[in-house]
């Protein structure tokens, strides 16, 4: 399953989120964008020379695309520029052992002891969680400067604990062979869904992130704004009853759904009946649509849409946990730093059709228009526990 | 030789060994011999214990921690999960049966354990009937169609279990085979299992089917000629022949096929994750939602513990069933 199995997940937020007055930055050390870069080229020559050495381990939860990215594209890459660092690359694929990983890194933290891994990566929301936990070392930018490109928002969703390194967000897919008017706005999906039942689909919040922000979009279309933040930002789970509106309306679309109320366990699944046309319409990850579509595994007649105000997306985050022996953390560090280049971020969009983990205005012209008409606008996700319970309740009380 | 007495020579040899002096020469050579082949017994004893040691480390051990976790102990052994974890509800003294009666007064947690437990009784005696029609019928009556459905019944085994649940997704899904096929007879949608328990039902027979024929192929060919064919000259038909020769001999068998399917059921993942409804789900994919999706890693235990009380439930059908004595066999 690609990446948000568990749908957790925490903000790549961008214009939208700075338009709706979140946090405004990691404390006063963000700059304009276009010194940073240049000044960032030259603090990273500075801080993390050549010939710098050592081996370090890297725990990455995901799928094959992901290890494709690390294992062909980034690590190589990174090896060229630091010949003497050995990255020990342990994959998991699907992120199976991504809560024993943290188990084992919790159990390290409080051991004030090394865990064995200098950089985590997680396919669920165990990074944010970790992150919220205070498991990993505070991200500065002085240890690693390219961070001054990471929205604050971003940031702020992980205590600045950890680093978004990539992002996507969910989207309307629809088939405009068959559907001539998209819906515009959440309302007009909703009446959409109830005018032709059967033909929507979402995966159950728990499988994926293309449902739980669906999810997440009807629930918030019944909770005022200041709420919403709150369920982005903190671990409140008093503000859950706001929910039961919400729920009761996704009850009610249950013999509108597909099957009759029948849940896709996964975002592929939903791509599945996507394509097959089982379904004509469906909300899915704005990556793994652009991907199936350029391979061809969705037909051409397949629309990605976003609605207003959007869906949410989220980042994927990297973190050194604590007591990382300094050597080792050291160069985790210029890792990462490595990552957030501007270069380096330009080919993780173009590897995975979704977003860099810094602000898209830092990119390229080139890498802009590779958003199209779906832009970088999203909404909040809700904080990592907050969405755990969200899978819960969800399962409890909707289909 | 006892692990005392060879001890005792061990000794012996050491204290009296062929260079002490005024010892007996040909006592001295006894004892050697007796101390290698004591060392030998003593690696091959520690070499028995290995299992029992792998099943205290792998299974015993993580059971009591488990345990301990669902009673709400969240410190010591299970203090690292506990830091993560949400929705504790921690032991005050002894333990607490909060999150037992969380999850019990939970009614689609109720539903959950209802659906499993018939999943796994209807996919066991399927598994078992389909087993042994194929398997006694080729016996009684030989002919190739039967041994191609016999080989057949053998393919799922080399599939892997991942790939053949989506296939089956696909192929019961509304646009899939079945369905194609039920609307083409003016049937609408009257043949859509996938997200549905009798899908799961369906998958886990396919899936368990060529261990239950592997075995039950074994145990019909070890059966005597004489008494089927006693049955045979006696006027039984077939079917009496298989109920009351057949079946009475095989007892042990289809009881190992039918619990072995049942456990197999019981603990399934793969299966119900891809076939399955949304709601009711299975106790396995509950039980990893519940520890991943939903991140309360007691609660998972108590669904844990669920499962193996039911799997133990299956332990006794299966130490009952196999008690039983073969007689008649040639």
């Amino acid at each position: 399953m690609r990446h948000r199995r568990s749908a957790a997940a925490l903000a790549v937020v961008g214009s939208v989120a700075l338009s709706i007055g979140l946090g405004t930055g990691v404390g006063a050390s963000v700059r304009p964008a276009a010194r940073v870069h240049h000044t960032t080229s030259h603090k990273t020559k500075a801080r993390y020379p050549r010939t710098l050495a050592g081996s370090f381990a890297f725990y990455s939860g995901g799928d094959t695309n992901v290890q494709q990215l690390w294992q062909d594209v980034l690590i190589p890459a990174f090896n060229r520029a630091y010949p003497n660092i050995h990255v020990n690359y342990v994959f998991d694929e699907h992120g199976t052992n991504d809560v024993a990983t943290l188990a084992r890194v919790a159990q390290a933290e409080k051991n004030h002891a090394a865990s064995g891994y200098a950089l985590l990566e997680s396919a669920t929301n165990a990074v944010e969680l970790a992150a919220r936990q205070g498991l990993f070392i505070p991200v500065t930018t002085k240890d690693i400067p390219n961070s001054v490109n990471v929205p604050s928002a971003s940031m702020k969703v992980v205590n600045s604990d950890a680093v978004p390194y990539r992002g996507s967000k969910v989207v309307l897919a629809y088939n405009s062979a068959t559907v001539k008017n998209p819906p515009k706005t959440l309302a007009q999906l909703l009446t959409w869904i109830q005018q032709n039942p059967g033909k929507f689909a979402y995966c159950s919040p728990s499988g994926g992130g293309s449902g739980s922000y669906f999810v997440q979009s009807v629930l918030n279309s019944y909770i005022p704004q200041s709420v919403q933040e709150q369920l982005a930002f903190t671990s409140n789970s008093s503000l859950e009853s706001y929910w039961s509106k919400g729920l009761a309306e996704l009850h009610k679309l249950n013999p509108d759904m597909y099957g009759g109320g029948n849940y896709p366990t996964g975002n592929t699944q939903v791509l599945t009946l996507l394509g097959s046309g089982a379904v004509q319409m469906a909300t899915v990850w704005s990556d793994q649509g652009t991907q199936a579509l350029q391979d061809g595994q969705l037909p051409k007649s397949i629309k990605l849409v976003d609605l207003t105000p959007p869906f949410a997306g989220s980042p994927v985050y990297l973190g050194i946990p604590k007591y990382t022996p300094k050597n080792q953390a050291i160069l985790a560090s210029a890792f990462l730093n490595f990552v957030l280049s501007v270069p380096q971020q330009a080919k993780v969009v173009k590897r995975l059709a979704g977003f860099p983990g810094i602000k898209v205005s830092v990119m390229t012209k080139t890498v802009q228009s590779e958003f199209g008409v779906l832009g970088d606008g999203q909404s909040l996700p809700y904080a990592a526990t907050i969405s755990s319970d969200l899978n819960r309740i969800w399962q409890q009380q909707v289909p | 030789m006892s692990e005392t007495s060879v001890s005792t020579e061990v000794a012996e040899a050491v204290v009296g060994g062929a260079g002490a002096p005024g010892a007996p020469a040909p006592r001295a050579r006894r004892s050697r011999r007796s101390a290698e082949g004591g060392s030998r017994g003593g690696l091959a004893g520690l070499l028995g214990y290995l299992p029992v040691a792998f099943l205290l480390v792998f299974g015993g051990i993580p059971i009591v921690f488990s345990l301990l976790l669902m009673f709400g102990h969240l410190g010591g052994p299970n203090a690292a999960i506990s830091e993560l974890g949400q929705g504790e509800i921690p032991a005050h003294g002894i333990g607490t049966l909060g999150a037992i009666t969380q999850l019990f007064e939970n009614a689609s947690y109720r539903q959950d354990i209802f659906a499993t437990v018939m999943v796994f009784v209807v996919t066991a005696a399927v598994v078992l009937a389909i087993a042994a029609l194929l398997t006694f019928w080729h016996r009684l009556r030989p002919s190739k169609p039967l041994a191609v459905l016999q080989f057949l019944a053998v393919i799922p085994l080399f599939i892997p279990v991942v790939i053949a649940s989506f296939s089956l997704w696909t192929f019961w899904g509304d646009r899939g085979f079945t369905n194609s096929l039920a609307q083409l007879a003016g049937w609408s949608n009257g043949l859509i299992f996938s997200g549905r328990i009798q899908g799961v039902i369906l998958a886990e027979t396919w899936v368990s089917l060529p261990f239950a024929v592997l075995l039950l192929r074994a145990g019909v060919a070890s059966l005597g000629d004489s008494s089927l064919d006693a049955g045979r000259d006696a006027g039984a038909r077939p079917f009496t022949i298989a109920r009351r020769i057949m079946l009475p001999q095989l007892r042990r068998e289809c009881t190992v096929v039918f619990c072995f399917t049942a456990v197999g059921a019981l603990g399934s993942f793969t299966v119900p994750y891809i076939v399955g409804p949304s709601s009711p789900v299975m106790l396995g994919v509950d039980a990893v939602n519940t520890y991943t999706a939903y991140n309360q890693p007691q609660q998972a235990a108590v669904i844990g513990f669920t499962i193996f009380v039911l799997a133990a439930l299956i332990g006794c059908v299966y130490a009952l069933g196999s008690r039983s004595r073969r007689v008649g066999r040639g």
